[in-house]
């Protein structure tokens, strides 16, 4: 982004993101003045900030609107890198939930609430999830429900229940409704069974019907309809008990889901990657010393597994984001760096034969995985097979892939006799004809320069340092 | 369950609710909206009711450990 308005940044008339000389910015509008001043004076800032639940923001010159007439410039602490709901394993989207329900407990306490509840609202800092919209509290009303009740359920407990109870897969419904899960197809989805669980019964099933009830009357005109709606849309009915009763509720329905990770392929792959201990020694020995030969800022580690490579990148200093496209590989990653209290490193859950796409609308609101590069080091560990042979992708389109990625490249080569590519061709035909060194190498040159190549001890593996031909 | 949806439905427009206007930028949805006001006061209540027996459970215990302290 070389400046200007941020993509995602428009639907909320109190305020929008921009970039100026590199730096992000919040514009605050006249409308928001007196929620935010409620916010600052009332000490929800302050809490909020100090247990690192909301980014702390510092207020900038005036001058720096880009737009006139504006109430505050702000300029906020930015994550290191912007991750997506779609990317979450199932344990960093629970993590978000309970941030925004904790948030909205310590918002009613402080005379205020969420006016949105959307999963874009909160990013990782490593394994710590934290709040990045300031703007999206506003004055509590007494007896006003809360208006981001559907949203909240949509963007969180319906997708967190679909992958706990139907399948972890269903988290892909997330990158197809960007305002999440509809909450009919969710009900349509999960078990019947679950109507007798008092939080879906409520929360998921009744909802959808409701919401169907009443949107089934929105092409009538005859007053009862009228009479229906307005009365829904326009009440005064929700006690401050009411509201904190039902943030708790979905406190506790949130924290009831859980999912255990299962003994997928790779989820087991540190342990059972084909390596001896000298050919592994060896291996972390080499891209080690690629590590300190390049001293990355960003690193990109790709099909990181639980992240042995990314903990390696973080011990030089280096900021790391750690993909796979293994659900329990990175859960079990995330859970880890949870546990260590990990803010160095940011595990996604990303299928790097279809990574993400730049969508929302215009194509513009949220970014593409390159979009969001270069890294100055991309690792491709034990990597090029799973893309090559399992996937069918030529080999110089994976080249090209790796350069538009990052600056730099550790790229692991793992022949056909390696027994991790054996067992990739064991129950299919090999028409791999070209997936040899000499083709690896040749399709590398065409966007990268080899600065390295070091066989790993007696592996038959060979590991690369290479630099990107067209550096972004 | 329609007829338990209609019955409450029912009970708001019987007048039971006061109405007031409610401001957002996204849409709340009429019939989300009505969902929250139905069952909120039954989970406030369920939520005040656990808050008093935690309280109570917090208390006999002090009181235990001072008698037994």
């Amino acid at each position: 982004m070389n400046g200007g308005r941020i993509g995602s940044s428009f639907r909320d008339p109190s305020g929008f993101l921009f970039t100026s000389g590199g730096t992000l910015y919040r514009q605050v509008q006249p409308v928001y003045a007196a929620h935010y001043d409620h916010l600052r004076a009332s000490g929800l800032y302050d809490a909020l900030v100090a247990q690192s639940m909301l980014v702390r923001h510092d207020e900038a010159d005036l001058e720096l609107a880009p737009q006139p007439g504006a109430f505050k410039v702000l300029r906020p602490e930015r994550v290191p890198t912007v991750s997506l709901p779609y990317e979450w394993c199932f344990g960093q989207l629970r993590a978000a939930a309970l941030l925004t329900l904790r948030i909205q407990q310590l918002a009613i306490g402080h005379g205020m609430v969420l006016k949105d509840a959307s999963a874009f609202n909160v990013q990782f800092r490593g394994a710590a999830p934290v709040f990045v919209d300031t703007l999206s509290f506003e004055l509590l009303e007494e007896g006003k429900p809360w208006v981001a009740y559907r949203q909240f359920c949509q963007h969180f407990l319906a997708p967190l229940a679909l992958q706990s109870l139907v399948d972890i897969r269903l988290r892909d419904l997330t990158r197809i409704y960007l305002d999440g899960v509809p909450l009919d197809l969710a009900s349509q989805l999960l078990p019947r069974r679950t109507w007798v669980r008092p939080w879906a019964a409520l929360h998921i099933h009744l909802h959808a019907r409701s919401i169907a009830r009443f949107a089934s009357t929105s092409s009538d005109t005859g007053a009862a309809a009228d009479r229906r709606r307005a009365t829904a849309t326009s009440s005064r009915q929700v006690s401050r008990t009411g509201l904190t009763g039902l943030v708790a509720h979905l406190l506790d329905a949130v924290s009831a889901l859980d999912w255990t990770p299962g003994g997928t392929e790779w989820a087991d792959y540190e342990v059972s990657h084909g390596y001896d201990q000298t050919g592994h020694s060896a291996k972390h020995e080499i891209v080690s010393r690629y590590l300190q030969q390049t001293h990355p800022g960003l690193v990109f580690d790709l099909g990181a597994n639980t992240g042995e490579y990314s903990r390696l990148a973080r011990s030089t200093g280096a900021t790391v984001v750690a993909i796979d496209g293994d659900p329990s590989a990175v859960e079990r990653g995330y859970r880890r760096l949870a546990a260590d209290n990990e803010t160095g490193i940011l595990p996604l859950w990303i299928d790097l034969a279809n990574p993400s796409p730049a969508q929302g609308w215009a194509h513009s609101e949220w970014a593409s995985l390159e979009a969001r590069g270069p890294a100055d080091l991309v690792l491709a560990l034990a990597l090029v097979h799973h893309l090559a042979i399992g996937n069918n992708v030529p080999l110089p389109h994976v080249a090209a892939f790796l350069a538009r990625l990052g600056r730099r490249v550790v790229v692991e080569w793992v022949p056909k006799e390696d027994p991790q590519v054996k067992r990739l061709l064991r129950s299919r035909e090999d028409v791999f004809t070209d997936y040899n060194e000499a083709g690896f190498a040749a399709a590398i040159q065409q966007a990268f320069r080899i600065d390295e190549r070091t066989p790993v001890g007696s592996t038959g593996r060979v590991l690369y340092l290479l630099s990107a031909l067209t550096g972004r | 369950m329609t007829i338990l949806i209609r019955f409450l439905i029912a009970l708001c427009l019987a007048g039971v609710l006061t109405p007031a206007p409610v401001l957002a930028y996204i849409d709340p949805v009429a019939g989300s909206v009505m969902l929250q006001v139905l069952i909120a006061g039954a989970l406030g209540a369920l939520f005040a009711f656990k808050q008093a027996g935690a309280a109570v459970r917090m208390t006999i215990s002090r009181i235990w450990r001072r008698l037994t302290g």
